[in-house]
């Protein structure tokens, strides 16, 4: 009975002890960008007369730290509405073509823009799981792949049916053949805000929070995402869904 | 040209935006600016370059801030260059930390350019007014000399006392022969900022300050309603020791 009383007060400490280095995480990230808003604007008062055209670089410096607080945000909130205690799926049976179909037309435009290419074999006819869930994890894994592999890099994504400790599991892999992950890295990658990539550049300023939606979606449905990589080979990560 | 242009500014930070706001204000501002996006980067090129002051975000790759920050006061190259942290943290620790590691100031994110203008500015102006200091070891006007270092006051060769009070207005009246100090200013550098005295306190140590400098206490000149100067000409009606002999 102590032993277990014990326990519990180390359980609540540990728990406390995380909610506050995640409040000082989040305070950290939200600041970055309202630090490059605030900047900005103040110097956009001097240069909008002596240097038009820099002036409108700075409007478009702010517009996307703007678009980049409301991502931040959007995250966060996704990620509490997952993680809190009452959260229920809306479990439907679909067909997951029209989804990947759906993903594939949103990114076209920015895949595009880098030269990428994206390929999709799907062999799995329907899912059921929440849909708009198993849409957000697999828009998350793409979104990574096209900020972080490179220029011209060709994306797959490729659904099939895989046997893994006698359970039939629907697998959806999304690959790169980009720089890959360091074996340092990977271990953290779904921590929040955890950046394998230290250099902060604008390119692979996403929230910090995409991989931990990603897990959390997957064990909301009992199922797992793996990620695999090795340095310049490319990154795979496979989201198990059980059938 | 303006003083500060002759100033080389690091900028170490890893998000480009924060960099890109740094570098067009201060360069604005007439200083030259290098930027680096990474801790190790950084160190490197302190090694081989010198600057005049380092902004320094604290979450870096490569060294983070506080590590670099130690780094630095660790070489002797290197220590004595002034660091304006930039912290994003809504911990103090941290700040606390790099205060105690031998950084000047700090900032936190979101900052304004300008407070960050201002703060730099400060920095120069302290380390101006340090080496100042430092560097005039005498001041002399005639046969009165004031050795700095020794703390000593000598009038026609002959030693006279003064006190700490009585000397440090001295002091402040020959560094600028002909200035017209106020009493709140003569206050301010014998004193310290924060004492509260009548202005007449002054007026009892130039009288004092006057009688021990001899013949040339004739040039503390009271200047009515605001203070006083130093005279940088001798005035006519004081006679010479050379006229004397004669």
């Amino acid at each position: 009975m102590e032993e277990a009383l014990r326990k519990e007060r180390l359980d609540n400490e540990q728990l406390l002890r995380r909610g506050a280095e995640f409040v000082a995480n989040v305070s950290h990230e939200l600041k970055t960008p309202l630090a490059a808003i605030k900047g900005y604007s103040e110097t956009l008062r001097s240069a909008i007369k002596r240097d038009p055209d820099k002036a409108l670089e700075f409007l478009q410096r702010i517009d996307d730290n703007a678009e980049r607080l409301a991502l931040l945000i959007n995250d966060l909130l996704e990620l509490s509405r997952i993680e809190a205690p009452n959260f229920h799926h809306q479990v439907e049976l679909f067909k997951v073509d029209p989804v990947l179909q759906e993903v594939r037309e949103q990114f076209a435009h920015k895949l595009s823009g880098r030269g990428q290419t994206l390929l999709v074999r799907n062999e799995v006819e329907n899912l059921n799981a929440d849909k708009r869930m198993f849409e957000h994890a697999i828009t998350n894994l793409l979104e990574n792949a096209h900020r972080y592999s490179g220029a011209s890099s060709l994306i797959e994504i490729t659904g099939t049916l895989k046997t893994e400790n006698g359970r039939i599991w629907a697998e959806f892999k999304v690959q790169d053949n980009g720089p890959g992950i360091s074996v340092e890295d990977l271990p953290h990658i779904f921590e929040r805000f955890y950046r394998a990539d230290k250099s902060r550049n604008r390119l692979s300023g996403g929230s910090g929070l995409g991989l931990a939606i990603v897990k959390h979606i997957m064990l909301s449905h009992g199922g797992h995402v793996k990620a695999q990589s090795e340095a310049k080979r490319g990154a795979s990560f496979a989201l198990y869904f059980p059938l | 040209m303006t003083k500060s242009s002759k100033r080389t500014i690091l900028v170490v930070d890893d998000e480009a935006d924060i960099r890109e706001i740094l570098c067009y204000n201060l360069e604005e501002e007439g200083y030259k600016v290098v930027s680096i996006d990474d801790g190790e980067k950084a160190l490197e090129f302190l090694k081989q370059n010198q600057v005049d002051l380092i902004l320094l975000d604290l979450m870096l790759p490569g060294i983070p801030g506080l590590e670099l920050c130690k780094l630095m006061k660790k070489q002797p190259a290197m220590e004595s260059i002034p660091i304006i942290m930039i912290t994003a943290r809504s911990s103090e620790t941290d700040v606390i930390v790099g205060l105690e590691l031998g950084a000047d100031d700090y900032i936190t994110k979101p900052f304004s350019p300008k407070e960050v203008l201002a703060r730099i500015k400060a920095i120069f102006r302290r380390l101006d007014e340090k080496r100042g200091s430092e560097e005039v070891k005498e001041l002399k006007f005639d046969g009165l000399q004031m050795d700095l270092s020794r703390h000593e006051v000598r009038v026609e060769g002959r030693e006279t006392h003064l006190t700490t009070t009585e000397f440090r207005i001295l002091q402040c009246l020959m560094t600028r022969l002909g200035h017209v100090f106020t009493r709140d200013e003569l206050i301010d550098f014998a004193l310290g900022k924060d004492i509260s005295v009548v202005d007449r306190t002054i007026d009892v140590h130039i009288t004092n300050l006057r009688k021990k400098i001899g013949r040339y206490g004739a040039c503390i000149e009271s200047i009515r309603a605001v203070g006083y100067r130093f005279k940088d000409a001798m005035p006519s009606s004081v006679k010479m020791p050379s006229q004397m002999v004669l």
